[in-house]
């Protein structure tokens, strides 16, 4: 058949399916999966037929947006939330806690020495932070500023909130991404925030501004620090198949990696929104003496821990 | 014949190759600096917009979280939409899908944009990047890779639709038939070579049409391939 005959022939069924891949809603999805593989057989016929290349290209174009339609995926699967985070984020954690107890120790270790050395040498503090960062510290805690029974404004509570979400959450995903740095990446972020971490600690200790530091962090410390290292382990885990890739080719492993860390790293995304919300809406407050914000700060970390340890256990559903 | 092209196809389900053509770093840095300046537009709108809706503190919160978003989200939201891709890469007719064809989806797209910060060491000049596309053959920068995703060009859409009562001409019979399909190959790209460019390659035909000026061949070309396709 030549080729005019034929492209007069099926003329309209490709025009038909032009359109039903303009509105897919409006198509039945058996019709439309006859129609494509139509197509693809007229394609087939066209190259073996050697007709022009405008028509290959016409139906190749027809056929890609036919297979991208057909094939895809949905996208975000918003009934899926529940079961993410009950289940599948918590085992995935569990499965992966080698690299979670890994990053924990680059959070750990030098934090625990910042913490340690302001401690022993007060003036230490210097070496982490500027003299200017750490007054604007101290000003922040300072005694003056929390007196029992005054609330924050809400205003001003809504635009921490807002930098809280912009700041962790944005600290959470460099460290994911510096992970693939040769698992360097993720373990240098992870001992850079807890050396500062464990410095500042111990610096509130030593100019008595304890009584107000640790209950404003405890709250919301549970969730974002868990979620830090977190996101740490996501980042050691995606960068491993660059030095273990196992059984695979290391793009292969690095893609299985991938996909698997993306729970991961999630997660940690979800807690430290958690944790934004109660920086912003509670700790600040100073409506409430220490021992309470102590008290609810303790049982944040015990939810926290416990959720993270027993969610998701026993039988599937 | 070896053939040096970037295209590579993929084998579907129904038997067909399907062919596409990944876009090198020069088209995506061009893409990515038109998302740049929107971006940038973006947040300058909604920091107006925002600072005279709360003319108070709370506008802070509201454009920082607006920030945030559009650092991290603005592609993602983009290439699950229909377009496959930001407004940068519409502009340079690019579209992102997995290497097998399909449409990118929520986990791929974050997976292959948080990697960006990876892939633009130094400081967004995308060294990192570049230099991960060169070593590729489908030209996947470290968020690629990850991701299993590839940048290609989009389909060109348009094409000359058949009509009824074209001039034809029959072929002299001394072309020989493997030629044919070469003459409607011409004839279909013949307006975006220059004139005297067509008249050089209807040069090789001019042994078939003894005597007759390269312009005049030139002429023939159309009805010549009008009636190979089968117009009658």
């Amino acid at each position: 058949m030549k080729q005019q005959s034929f492209e007069q022939k099926y003329q309209t069924n490709w025009k038909e399916f032009e359109s039903a891949i303009k509105d897919v809603r409006s198509v039945n999805s058996f019709q439309f999966a006859e129609q494509y593989r139509a197509v693809c057989q007229h394609l087939a016929i066209c190259r073996r037929r050697n007709y022009s290349s405008s028509l290959i290209d016409y139906l190749q174009t027809l056929a890609q947006d036919g297979h991208a339609l057909l094939y895809r995926k949905k996208s975000i699967n918003w009934m899926a939330l529940p079961y993410f985070l009950m289940i599948q984020f918590p085992r995935k954690l569990r499965e992966l806690q080698f690299w979670l107890w890994i990053s924990t120790a680059c959070a750990m270790v030098p934090a625990l020495y910042g913490f340690i050395s302001v401690l022993l040498f007060p003036d230490s503090i210097y070496y982490f932070m500027s003299p200017a960062d750490v007054s604007n510290m101290e000003s922040m805690y300072a005694l003056e500023n929390h007196i029992i029974g005054e609330a924050r404004e809400a205003e001003t509570n809504l635009q921490m909130f807002g930098f809280y979400i912009f700041n962790n959450v944005g600290i959470d995903f460099r460290a994911y991404a510096a992970g693939l740095f040769f698992m360097v990446g993720a373990a240098f972020f992870m001992a850079l925030n807890g050396l500062i971490l464990g410095a500042v600690s111990a610096h509130m200790i030593n100019v008595d501004l304890s009584v107000t530091f640790f209950p404003f962090v405890i709250a919301h410390g549970s969730f974002e620090l868990i979620a830090m290292v977190i996101a740490g382990a996501a980042g050691l885990y995606l960068g491993k198949p660059l030095f273990a890739p196992g059984p695979y080719t290391r793009l292969y492993a690095l893609q299985l990696h991938a996909k698997e860390s993306l729970s991961l790293i999630y997660g940690a995304a979800i807690m430290t929104f958690i944790a934004a919300f109660i920086e912003a809406f509670w700790s600040a407050h100073d409506l409430f003496e220490w021992p309470l914000k102590i008290g609810v700060g303790a049982v944040m970390w015990v939810i926290v821990i416990g959720y993270l340890t027993f969610s998701g256990r026993g039988k599937r559903q | 014949m070896q053939v040096v092209d970037t295209r590579y196809a993929v084998e579907t389900p129904e038997g067909i190759d399907l062919e596409y053509i990944p876009a090198n770093f020069i088209p995506r840095g061009f893409a990515f600096l038109i998302d740049l300046l929107i971006r940038i537009a973006f947040i300058i709108v909604i920091a107006i917009a925002f600072s005279i809706a709360f003319p108070s503190g709370a506008n802070q919160a509201f454009l920082l979280i607006g920030y945030f978003l559009i650092d991290w989200f603005y592609p993602i939201f983009f290439e699950i939409g229909p377009r496959q891709g930001t407004p940068g890469k519409w502009a340079m007719k690019l579209k992102v899908i997995h290497v097998d064809g399909t449409a990118v989806n929520f986990s791929s797209s974050f997976l292959r944009n948080t990697l960006r910060v990876l892939d633009g060491q130094p400081v967004l000049f995308y060294a990192v990047g570049i230099f991960t596309t060169l070593t590729n053959n489908k030209n996947q920068r470290l968020g690629d890779l990850a991701a299993n995703t590839v940048v290609v060009y989009q389909d060109p859409k348009k094409r000359k639709i058949a009509d009824n009562n074209l001039e034809t001409l029959i072929p002299p019979a001394s072309i020989p038939r493997d030629l044919l399909p070469w003459i409607v190959a011409l004839d279909e790209r013949s307006d975006q070579l220059s004139q005297s460019r067509l008249a050089e390659l209807c040069g090789l035909l001019a042994p078939h049409f003894s005597g007759q000026s390269n312009q005049f061949i030139a002429s023939q070309i159309n009805p010549m391939a009008n009636y190979i396709r089968g117009q009658r």
